[in-house]
């Protein structure tokens, strides 16, 4: 196991390398550049200030010496600075991914919290009114957009009960209940599809699961239901769930740009979706990489627990 | 006081007729005031608002302002970084503005008033000296001597990266700052030049900080200067936080304790922090504005900004149909611009030439542009057309900013409009970038365009006057595309000439060739909308497309 989680390591180096050149050159495909962005249609800056400005970030380099400029100085472990600010992007990246963490961590807590025993119950009680609410309202979770649902809670908070969420971060360590207030409806938001996806999710595979001749076994030695279900039926039927939670990560940290956007939080998301609009390559190219890294460790993990959630499943 | 008085005693005409040269409507009366250090009693001589410009646009306090609070504005943009010279955004402004001031400011209406400087004298055409308001404090405590003040303009001419150097700053004209003593500083200029007032009053570029400031501390997120507000913390991407400046020089003022600028960049989000109080203020479109009318806790203030719209062509003389004069002139016959007011502002906007209504007294007014140079007239295009030999019209294609989504609603009524007379326009909707990438580098035939604001009248009319230099040489092929002497000649004559009459008419005249020619066809500008909470007092719809009202706005707790 330990050899497999090593390999698996090691194969992270390669695989950013080729990302790494990926996003470099994608970033650089988009159309216009940093200076375009930033001079926008204002005649009065001339076309020689636009090319010193060009010049004072290196842009005038051919390509493949900006990226192995780049590669070097990120191995030397700097990861650069960004155009826009000219601040250090570790120290941005520091300060934004706290939020973007919590967010998909809250938004994750609440999606199982809600789907898992919704799931299971949907399940056990196939055909039932409660089947039928449950998948339904799986089918309507599923069908709104995140940023549409945050517009609408923040509409009907504001409209209801003249409150929206502080609109100033609220970090956790220096006010633990302001910030679980603050984070609670953009998580939600975030949320929603994730909580349809594994309510579907955990709903067949328990179904599957129950299906199972050591479930009958287990029915026909006498337990109680509650014990087959949740003691036997229950940690298989999970395992695709996890599965679920791990690919919607991406997803997660890919909603929330907009949600970070609409309740103004400055996460991750935000950095990244303003480093596009702006064209600052540095900061597209650290954090869509760092996103990247955050994907593939998380997919490890998922694949780790797996190994203890079914102990059939060896890696070697 | 010498000072003063040597001023208000020896004014002769000719330095009275250079003072009304200030600029974007300092008008005469106003500037001598302002040189003497007084306030103006009546309205400026000259500035003739005509009907487009509105009212105030809070209604004027009648009682004593409160001092204290803390007011949250939210920011649709965010500022970027705080530098204080050569930052290229408007949001960089928004970030910073409350933090520096200049050697002299824009009232409101865009009358200079003594800031840094109390006085200032012209001795000849190229001699500025300026008197410094003494004792006036940085926010670190040390006084502003003419040290700070040679030390600011000097980098303001090469601006420490990531300032841009900016054509319009008079620094082709500056020759030298010069020290005359601890509180005097002097100008020297290679040339006369009618725009430094203008210059120093916009205040994007023209911030005093100390002497050596940039070595001792990273501007681009930090900063020291004069202004009402001290800066507390800039986060990027998130918020400016600011607290009252106690040693400002304007005596009771701010009357905020703090003030905390967020950037929220979707209006729906910034609506509802609104209603529910999070916020105090933002800014909002016109729909927006419309459907907060009716809410008893928010107040709408509605305002002329800096912001003409227009529609650009590239004249590169490669025999293309709107090569033409008189097919350019029949595209502006065929567009009914009301028709934009109505459709695309919902009414909330008026006509305007190059230069836009309510910058001082230099723009031509809504109603002798509808009635002389905007008539709209289909059968007239369709002559014009057929007199050009394009009376079965020709194919363009119109390049519009995608965000905001005006630019684009423009285009596409213009392209209805325009198939009346046989164009067939295709409209492309581009992300701001790529568009400014593509306006840039001349890469378009028509595009739906529009200018901020400027420090000067001229910076409005440049691409006329000077069509064969910056973007304009790319536009119009070094003026091999398009150019008109007589508007080259003028221009160079109203960047020198200190006569406020003379200056008008040149500038005056340059507006009308460019509403004859049509290199550009300008068409309207829109009404800007700040909505905030009925607490907030003395904000304005500031026509710098800043927000200089919340320097002197204070809150009322009882609203």
């Amino acid at each position: 196991m330990s050899k497999y989680i090593l390999r698996r390591l090691i194969l992270i180096i390669p695989t950013l390398l080729v990302m790494s050149f990926i996003i470099f050159w994608m970033v650089r495909a988009m159309p216009a550049d940093i200076v375009d962005a930033l001079v926008g249609v204002d005649p009065s800056i001339t076309p020689e200030a636009k090319a010193a400005l060009r010049h004072s970030f290196g842009l005038d380099d051919p390509i493949p010496v900006q990226y192995l400029r780049w590669v070097t100085e990120a191995l030397q472990g700097d990861l650069g600075k960004s155009f826009r600010t000219r601040e250090p992007i570790t120290k941005s990246l520091v300060a934004s991914l706290p939020i973007t963490l919590e967010l998909a961590f809250l938004a994750i807590v609440m999606s199982v919290i809600v789907a898992v025993p919704l799931g299971v119950l949907s399940a056990v009680k196939r055909n039932s009114n409660v089947d039928f609410w449950a998948r339904a309202g799986g089918l309507i979770g599923l069908a709104f957009p995140n940023f549409w649902l945050a517009t609408m809670f923040l509409l009907i908070t504001s409209l209801a009960f003249h409150w929206v969420p502080p609109v100033i971060w609220i970090p956790p360590d220096k006010d633990l209940v302001g910030n679980l207030i603050q984070m609670f409806l953009p998580a939600l938001a975030l949320s929603v599809q994730l909580m349809a996806v594994e309510m579907r999710m955990a709903r067949a595979s328990m179904l599957e699961v129950l299906r199972q001749d050591y479930i009958r076994t287990a029915r026909a030695k006498g337990l109680r239901e509650g014990v087959v279900v949740f003691k036997h039926a229950l940690k298989n039927a999970f395992i695709p769930v996890i599965t679920v939670i791990g690919i919607q990560m991406g997803s997660l940290l890919g909603g929330s740009v907009i949600i970070e956007q609409i309740f103004g939080l400055p996460g991750v998301g935000w950095f990244l979706l303003s480093g596009i609009f702006g064209r600052d390559y540095p900061v597209v190219q650290v954090t869509a990489l760092f996103l990247a890294t955050v994907f593939i460790v998380v997919n490890l993990l998922v694949d780790i627990t797996y190994a203890y959630l079914d102990p059939r499943i060896k890696y070697s | 006081m010498d000072n003063q008085k040597q001023n208000s005693t020896l004014v002769t005409r000719r330095e009275f007729l250079r003072g009304a040269a200030a600029v974007g409507g300092a008008a005469v009366a106003s500037v001598m005031l302002a040189a003497c250090g007084a306030q103006p009693t009546t309205a400026p001589a000259g500035n003739t608002p005509g009907a487009v410009i509105p009212g105030p646009t809070s209604a004027p306090a009648v009682i004593k302002p409160k001092s204290g609070g803390k007011l949250t504005w939210a920011l649709n943009n965010d500022p970027v970084n705080l530098i204080p010279f050569g930052a290229i955004s408007t949001s960089n402004q928004w970030g910073k503005e409350f933090m520096y001031d200049s050697l002299v400011e824009w009232d409101k209406d865009l009358n200079v008033k003594p800031a840094l400087a109390e006085s200032w004298t012209t001795p000849d055409d190229k001699t500025w000296v300026w008197n410094l308001r003494k004792g006036v404090k940085f926010h670190d405590g040390t006084e502003v001597t003419a040290e700070d003040v040679k030390y600011s303009i000097d980098l303001q001419r090469t601006p420490p990266p990531p300032g841009i150097v900016i054509a319009q700053y008079p620094a082709a004209t500056l020759a030298s700052v010069d020290v005359v003593d601890k509180y005097t500083v002097k100008f020297t200029m290679k040339s006369a030049d009618p725009t430094v007032l203008g210059y120093l009053a916009w205040a994007r570029y023209s911030a005093i900080i100390p002497k050596g400031a940039y070595d001792k501390m990273n501007l681009v997120t930090t900063g020291i200067g004069t202004g009402p507000f001290k800066l507390v913390e800039y986060v990027a991407n998130d918020r400016v936080v600011y607290t009252r400046n106690k040693d400002f020089w304007k005596p009771g003022l701010p009357y905020l304790d703090d003030l905390v600028l967020k950037v929220l960049p979707d209006e729906n989000s910034a609506v509802a922090a609104l209603r529910s109080g999070a916020i105090d203020g933002c800014r909002v479109t016109a729909d927006t504005a419309r459907n907060l009318k009716n809410d008893p806790n928010i107040v709408i203030l509605k305002g002329l900004f800096s912001a003409p719209r227009q529609l650009q062509f590239t004249i590169k003389g490669d025999g293309k149909p709107w090569n033409k004069k008189q097919v350019r002139q029949a595209m502006s016959k065929a567009i009914n611009r009301q028709e934009i007011i109505d459709k695309v502002y919902a009414g909330e906007a008026v006509l305007t030439g190059p230069i836009p209504p309510g910058y001082g007294d230099w723009f031509i007014k809504a109603e002798e542009l509808a009635a002389s140079f905007y008539k709209y007239d289909v059968d007239g295009a369709k002559k014009l057309m057929a007199d050009a030999g394009f009376a079965n019209g020709f194919e363009i294609t119109l390049y519009a900013i995608s965000q905001p989504v005006e630019y684009t609603q423009i285009a596409e009524v213009v392209k209805e409009q325009l198939k009346k007379i046989g164009i067939e326009v295709k409209v492309v909707s581009e992300e701001i970038g790529p568009f400014a990438k593509r306006n840039g580098d001349g890469t378009f035939d028509f595009c739906s365009t529009g200018r901020g604001m400027r420090h000067d009248p001229t910076g409005y009319i440049n691409e006329y006057g000077r069509p064969t230099t910056g973007s304009a040489a790319i536009w119009f092929n070094k003026g091999e595309g398009w150019k008109n002497d007589e508007a080259i000649k003028l221009y160079d004559q109203c960047v020198v000439e200190l006569d406020s009459v003379k200056r008008h008419q040149q500038v005056r005249r340059i507006q009308e060739i460019a509403l004859d020619e049509f290199p550009h066809i300008t068409t309207v500008q829109p009404y800007g909308f700040h909505a905030i909470r009925k607490t907030v007092k003395d904000m304005f719809v500031d026509f710098t497309d800043f927000h200089r009202g919340l320097r002197t706005a204070w809150l009322d707790p009882a609203g």
